[in-house]
């Protein structure tokens, strides 16, 4: 009866790898908190691929599980059932998980397109220029608003630019447009709570766009200092996801949403001018 | 015209010296043994460099016991980040270009498809002894570079430029020494030598097959291990090339300074600036991936067409619907080659071809169900003998079942845009290549053993051994799943830096002790394995009651494999034929 045992311990393995991810977003080990205008089409792509792929593998699993328990004793005076296949139920597997594998790559298209497309871009309220190095982002962004020929300020730059080292500041609603570059070697820009990720390529800009739809920033008045709100939870974090040397780990970064264009307009305004008035010996 | 040159009895009469016989062999068994050995030899190495890899993940830049000394002073006994970057890197292309590749082509390539197809040896067996001996150089050259300055490559397995070719005026270092110095030249040169070796195994294996098969073997009665060898060969073949070439561009780069990978303007690392170039990073991916996405298959399709066979043999029962697999398999094989863009859909390509990927990506996954439903449907009303070698082809498939629908999600390119270079992907590849590739090579090798060295492993061992790796390496892999679903990035030194993921330490931790149980579990393997070679009970002809021709000659088989050539009558499969006396009916058995 040792095929009870492995009918079993198949069993236990495989219901322990479904409880894991039944569980998981119970005890917090999920999906990062989404805050970005399409992140919802992508999670929500995300859970109609698990059910389907949760059928299925239950499906297996129980198919399996059943032959083992029934059919694993062996027995030299038993014989099998002797069948070489069964058309219909070939044509079955074959088109019942095509037709299915159909609905879930056509599924996947507006969101793909709308979060990628060039064709599909919103007008952007702001632009940052992205320049990933070893190790860290250095991020510029134009003194007022958005200049009028993008991709020239992109590679030049004007002399009002203010430069931000490993921070992204935008606006609850604002369509950010990231253009991305590197000089050095490839990098990835990875936003895990806006569900954007993106490699950037030696000798391209690489257009992208996030809208936040939350903010996480407060400002204090006193100390004329902004940081995070701690209510809002763990930071919004960047990371590099393209292998790119020793501190390829370290690039970290963190965005911060302000509540309102306005208070955004009075942070860069406060960088530009602390920017513009430092002086070495301080 | 299955009637080739096999035909003429082959006993050799002259006794060969050692050194002829078992190094410099041209007999297509002691080669493929050979394969094997050495590919087991670098699974512990790689599995050794995976468990430090583990020891990082687990306990982040801690003090490392015992072996601690052995790392740079400048990190107080700690593992530096350069190191680390090492150890993956090292570990994936052991495992990939020197243990499952060589493990499976190599090995049972060699060992069965001469004694399958009813044939006296390979068609060009001093091309065969060639393809074993060009893996030396990239043994050496691979184990080597951990001890050339800037240590060994570091640039992950995927070696993209700029990081892995770029090259400053001084010399070959690039900047991102000391990961992509000395090393990475080293990692090139050994990747061309397995590339020929492998190409010059695939010639091999294709005539072989079309040219040496016994009287009456048709195609459709070959096994669909000779099946998935013959496909698998192909894609070798055809796919290699590209590679061994885009390692030889690369290796220019590296070496002489023309600039295939790097852009026109050239690059600036900090006050270091590049010559101006005229190339393109993006190339090498596309080049990469072309022949790397039929890696996978490659590294996949021999494990299963052993594992169908080992079942369909312990199941008692005909393999379910033989055609089917055939043209499943050869479906994988041809859709393998359209869909390399899907490891490219963040890259910076155009996004619209990614659409165009992504739906040849998911077409791939309709002939791997036709294969589970298949295989389940094999273990349906059989007559099961649970043997070692059953349960790690049982394993194959329901772990393969796991790896396949993960794939799923990483085809639909808006959820591969957060999943993507996660650890999501560590654990589908792992899920593929260790839980299925493995337990089909487990599965193999308990198989065949029998016939390869004329004696039986232990059964119970054997099956110890896989209750500890079945469990060990789920508990392992499985939750890669879940933290990938975080975002966890792969190939992170120090995740608890970021506070979206430091929360998930006790999930590093638990993965890195199950890894080290795991690791250790091993051993059982190791010893049965090699203990069994001297006191393991002799193996009879035909131990597992098999229909294929490799069990109609002695355990091990002599020079030359066949007496006389063998006749074939039917197909591999007729096991619990009605109205036959015994429940299985050999290829040779004359119809009635």
């Amino acid at each position: 009866m040792t095929n009870r045992f492995w009918a079993v311990l198949f069993g236990g393995v495989l219901l322990a790898c479904f409880l894991m991810v039944a569980l998981a977003p119970v005890f917090g080990y999920w999906l990062p908190r989404n805050v970005c205008v399409y992140g919802d089409d992508i999670d929500h792509l995300f859970y109609v691929i698990l059910w389907a792929t949760g059928f299925f593998f239950v499906l297996t699993s129980v198919l399996q599980v059943i032959a083992i328990w029934r059919w694993g004793d062996y027995d030299p005076a038993k014989r099998a059932q002797y069948s070489h296949g069964h058309l219909g139920l070939e044509l079955l597997w074959t088109i019942a998980p095509g037709v299915i594998l159909l609905y879930l790559t056509f599924a996947q298209i507006p969101a793909w397109s709308k979060v990628t497309y060039p064709s599909e871009r919103p007008t952007p309220d702001q632009v940052v220029t992205v320049v990933g190095r070893q190790w860290e982002w250095r991020l510029r962004y134009p003194a007022a608003g958005v200049p009028e020929r993008v991709r020239t300020w992109a590679d030049g730059g004007l002399i009002d630019d203010v430069y931000v080292v490993n921070e992204l500041h935008t606006w609850k609603g604002a369509n950010c447009t990231l253009l991305l570059k590197t000089d050095d070697v490839l990098h990835s820009f990875y936003l895990p709570n806006f569900r954007r990720k993106q490699d950037l390529l030696p000798g391209k800009t690489v257009t992208i766009w996030v809208q936040a739809t939350e903010a996480n920033t407060k400002h204090d008045a006193a100390t004329d200092t902004w940081s995070l709100d701690p209510a809002v939870g763990p930071a919004w974090e960047i990371a590099c996801a393209e292998l790119c040397g020793g501190r390829h780990y370290a690039m970290r970064g963190v965005v911060f949403v302000h509540p309102t264009k306005d208070d955004y307009d009075r942070w860069l305004k406060h960088t530009a001018t602390r920017q513009r008035s430092y002086k070495p010996e301080q | 015209m299955s009637v080739g040159h096999g035909t003429k009895p082959t006993t050799h009469a002259r006794e060969l010296g050692f050194l002829r016989k078992y190094i410099f062999s041209t007999d297509h068994k002691i080669i493929g043994i050979q394969f094997i050995f050495s590919a087991l030899i670098f699974l512990v190495i790689g599995g050794l460099l995976a468990l430090a890899v583990r020891l990082q993940l687990g306990w982040p830049a801690g003090d490392i016991p015992l072996i601690g000394r052995w790392f740079p002073e400048s990190w107080g006994g700690r593992m530096s980040p350069e190191f680390y970057n090492m150890l993956f890197s090292t570990h994936a292309t052991i495992m990939i270009f020197l243990v499952i590749i060589p493990m499976l082509a190599g090995g049972f390539g060699n060992f069965l498809i001469p004694l399958m197809v009813g044939a006296p040896d390979m068609a060009f067996p001093r091309l065969n002894m060639l393809s074993y001996w060009f893996m030396w150089p990239a043994f050496v050259s691979i184990l080597s570079s951990f001890f050339v300055e800037g240590g060994a490559a570091g640039v992950g397995w995927t070696s993209y430029p700029t990081i892995a070719s770029a090259m400053l005026p001084e010399g070959t270092a690039s900047p991102a020494t000391p990961n992509a110095g000395m090393g990475q030249t080293l990692w090139l040169v050994g990747l061309i030598c397995v590339g020929i070796s492998s190409m010059l195994g695939s010639i091999n294996y294709i005539t072989t097959i079309v040219n040496m098969r016994a009287p009456g073997m048709t195609l459709y009665r070959m096994p669909l291990t000779v099946w998935a060898l013959f496909v698998t060969a192909i894609l070798q073949a055809m796919a290699l090339p590209v590679l061994t070439v885009a390692l030889l561009l690369q290796l220019l780069d590296k070496t002489v300074g023309t600039t295939y990978f790097l852009p026109p303007a050239g690059l600036t690392f900090g006050n270091w600036q590049t010559a101006a170039g005229g190339g393109q990073p993006l190339l090498w991916q596309h080049l990469f991936w072309f022949y790397s996405h039929p890696a996978v298959y490659i590294m996949i399709l021999p494990a299963m067409g052993m594992v169908s066979d080992i079942l369909a043999t312990n199941a008692r029962k005909p393999l379910f619907g033989y055609r089917p697999m055939v043209y499943a398999l050869a479906a994988i094989a041809g859709l393998g080659f359209i869909v390399w863009g899907h490891h490219m859909f963040q890259s910076g390509m155009d996004p619209r071809l990614g659409t165009g990927f992504m739906i040849a990506t998911m077409l791939i996954a309709m002939p791997s169900a036709v294969k589970v439903f298949n295989w389940l449907a094999t273990c349906w009303q059989a007559n099961m003998n649970l043997t070692a070698a059953m349960l790690n082809a049982l394993a194959f498939v329901s772990m393969f079942v796991i790896g396949g629908l993960s794939g799923i999600f990483m085809a639909a390119t808006p959820v591969d845009i957060q999943i993507h270079d996660t650890y999501f992907i560590v654990a589908h590849i792992h899920y593929v290549l260790f839980m299925s590739s493995l337990f089909g090579i487990f599965a193999g090798l308990y198989f065949w053993y029998p016939k390869m060295f004329g004696r039986m492993m232990s059964e119970f061992w054997g099956k110890v051994h896989f209750a500890l790796t079945f469990v060990l390496a789920n508990a392992v892999f499985f939750p890669m799943h879940i933290i990938g679903i975080q975002g966890h990035p792969r190939r992170y030194y120090d995740p608890t830096l970021y506070e979206t993921w430091a929360p998930l330490q006790p999930m590093n931790e638990f993965m890195s002790v199950a890894a080290m149980l795991l690791g250790a579990a091993q051993i059982i393997f190791v010893l049965n394995f090699l203990g069994s070679l001297f006191l393991g009970k002799r193996a009879p002809i035909n131990p597992w009651n098999s229909n294929t021709l490799e069990w109609t000659v002695p355990s091990p088989p002599p020079h030359g494999n066949f007496e006389t050539t063998p006749v074939v009558y039917r197909g591999p499969y007729e096991y619990a034929v009605p109205g036959e006396p015994l429940d299985h009916v050999p290829q040779t058995e004359p119809a009635k």
